[in-house]
């Protein structure tokens, strides 16, 4: 299971979305994430169309299709919702 | 937690005492009395004599004259007259309180000066015993005369809720991650501290500004108070609209324009070129994201005009309002620089105080409109 964290250093909800997302990495080391920066990766962005709404999380199976999509901050408890429901996707 | 608490407990102290201070002038009841004249008429004279007498024997009494000849006496004496519904024809014209004299002799209309004199005095001394009723006792502070509080705390929290709006912090973000970036200690301190310091300046300048043209021209309430419920509403209707917590993507042109700047001025060799060009991007963006926030700003601007309060209490309540408006910034540029990691609070806050901030510029508005007396504390 891969996870794509789209963000900005100039949204707050990002950046309080860092250390939880820290804490996950740690707990699950088997989860593969990957942080795209909206200002940067110009490209991902428009491949998984981002809307207007920043954090974005995109969970993919491992055939890097979507499954679940996030938008907004997110409690810790919700991330590991969904990274537990579909882990064996 | 101690030292937050330590740090709550200060302020408090701080606004008590700042309050007290403001206060002092408010708890010398004193009566004015307008007269408008003319230098060549005989009962201005008789009248102008009788006032200065008055005056003379009760400190108490404040006589302010105006030669209708003079132009700006004029526009005022036209603009006073409408306001109580009187004809502006004829001088002597003396305003006592919501009482006006037109004309003036020694048997009738100088006793009836007095009595609204008199009569003043009793109201405001009634309006001074009435509040003093309304003392609360604070745990370590003491008594505090809750009317005296009311404006500071009003600036607190309408200060405290403009600061959440994340209109102006989005670029302080950005500014702060390419200073991050440059490695000079020194040089990320005074750029950053620069952006903050000329964005609170700003502010501070443009809600003097609108105070002074609030003050001079009082149909404006109406206007402010609708744009009070127009922006209160705006704020709850873009939240019942908003389906996730999050940030909302700036226009991609406007943003990249601003990324540009911020990166050219940061880069800037000389520091007093790079000092310059953040100071001009910190007007020009808080010009721009004024109108973004303009609500909570011109709502407490309007309560600071409806209320009777001397030249450098306006300007402490002011100070006051942007000192909370700009905290969460000052945090997280603090933060920044000490722990060279970005912080941000979460969009949460952002979306309480548009709830919070909505609410009470509808009730502003309403108030101003329909009993602007509740809003004056002084």
């Amino acid at each position: 299971m891969k996870v794509l964290k789209i963000g900005a250093v100039w949204c707050p909800g990002c950046l309080v979305m860092r250390p939880r997302w820290s804490e996950i990495e740690k707990e699950y080391p088997w989860l593969e994430t990957i942080y795209y920066d909206y200002d940067e990766a110009e490209e991902e962005v428009k491949k998984w169309n981002v809307g207007s709404t920043l954090p974005v999380f995109i969970f993919l199976d491992k055939n890097d299709n979507e499954i679940v999509r996030l938008i907004g901050e997110q409690s810790k408890k919700k991330l590991e919702e969904v990274i537990l429901e579909n882990k064996d996707k | 937690m101690k030292n937050k608490f330590n740090f709550l407990l200060l302020i408090l102290v701080m606004i008590t005492f700042i309050t007290n201070i403001i206060n002092v002038k408010a708890e010398e009841k004193k009566v004015d009395v307008y007269l408008f004249y003319s230098q060549t008429c005989p009962h201005c004279k008789a009248e102008i004599k009788m006032l200065d007498e008055l005056a003379k024997e009760n400190n108490i009494i404040i006589v302010h004259k105006y030669e209708i000849n003079d132009p700006e006496n004029n526009r005022l004496f036209k603009k006073k007259a409408k306001e109580l519904g009187a004809s502006s024809s004829y001088v002597p014209f003396t305003i006592v309180g919501k009482n006006y004299f037109i004309g003036y002799s020694e048997f009738y209309t100088k006793q009836q000066i007095i009595d609204a004199i008199n009569k003043e005095l009793s109201i405001k001394n009634n309006d001074n015993n009435q509040n003093s009723n309304k003392i609360i006792k604070v745990p370590i502070i003491g008594k505090i005369e809750v009317k005296g509080v009311l404006l500071p705390v009003i600036a607190v929290i309408m200060g405290t809720l403009d600061g959440f709006n994340p209109c102006a912090m989005w670029i302080l973000l950005f500014l702060i991650s390419v200073l991050i970036g440059m490695k000079d200690k020194k040089r990320m301190w005074i750029l950053g501290l620069t952006f903050i310091i000329t964005s609170a300046l700003m502010y501070t300048l443009v809600m003097i500004g609108w105070l002074k043209v609030v003050e001079s021209l009082s149909w404006l309430r109406y206007v402010v108070a609708c744009l009070a419920i127009i922006g209160g509403a705006f704020n709850l209707g873009t939240l019942i609209r908003k389906k996730n917590d999050g940030c909302e993507v700036i226009d991609d042109r406007k943003r990249k324009k601003i990324f540009i700047q911020i990166k050219k001025f940061t880069g800037e060799q000389k520091l007093i070129l790079a000092v310059i060009g953040i100071m001009i991007l910190a007007i020009l963006v808080n010009l721009v994201e004024l109108v973004c926030s303009s609500g909570l700003p011109l709502g407490f601007t309007q309560i600071l005009a409806e209320n009777e309060i001397s030249k450098i209490g306006y300007f402490i309540y002011i100070l006051i309002y942007i000192f909370f408006f700009m905290l969460d910034d000052i945090i997280v540029f603090v933060i920044a620089m000490l722990t060279l990691n970005l912080t941000g609070f979460s969009t949460k806050y952002g979306k309480i105080s548009k709830i919070i901030g909505g609410i009470i510029l509808i009730i502003i508005g309403i108030l101003l409109i329909f009993n602007p007396k509740l809003l004056s504390f002084s």
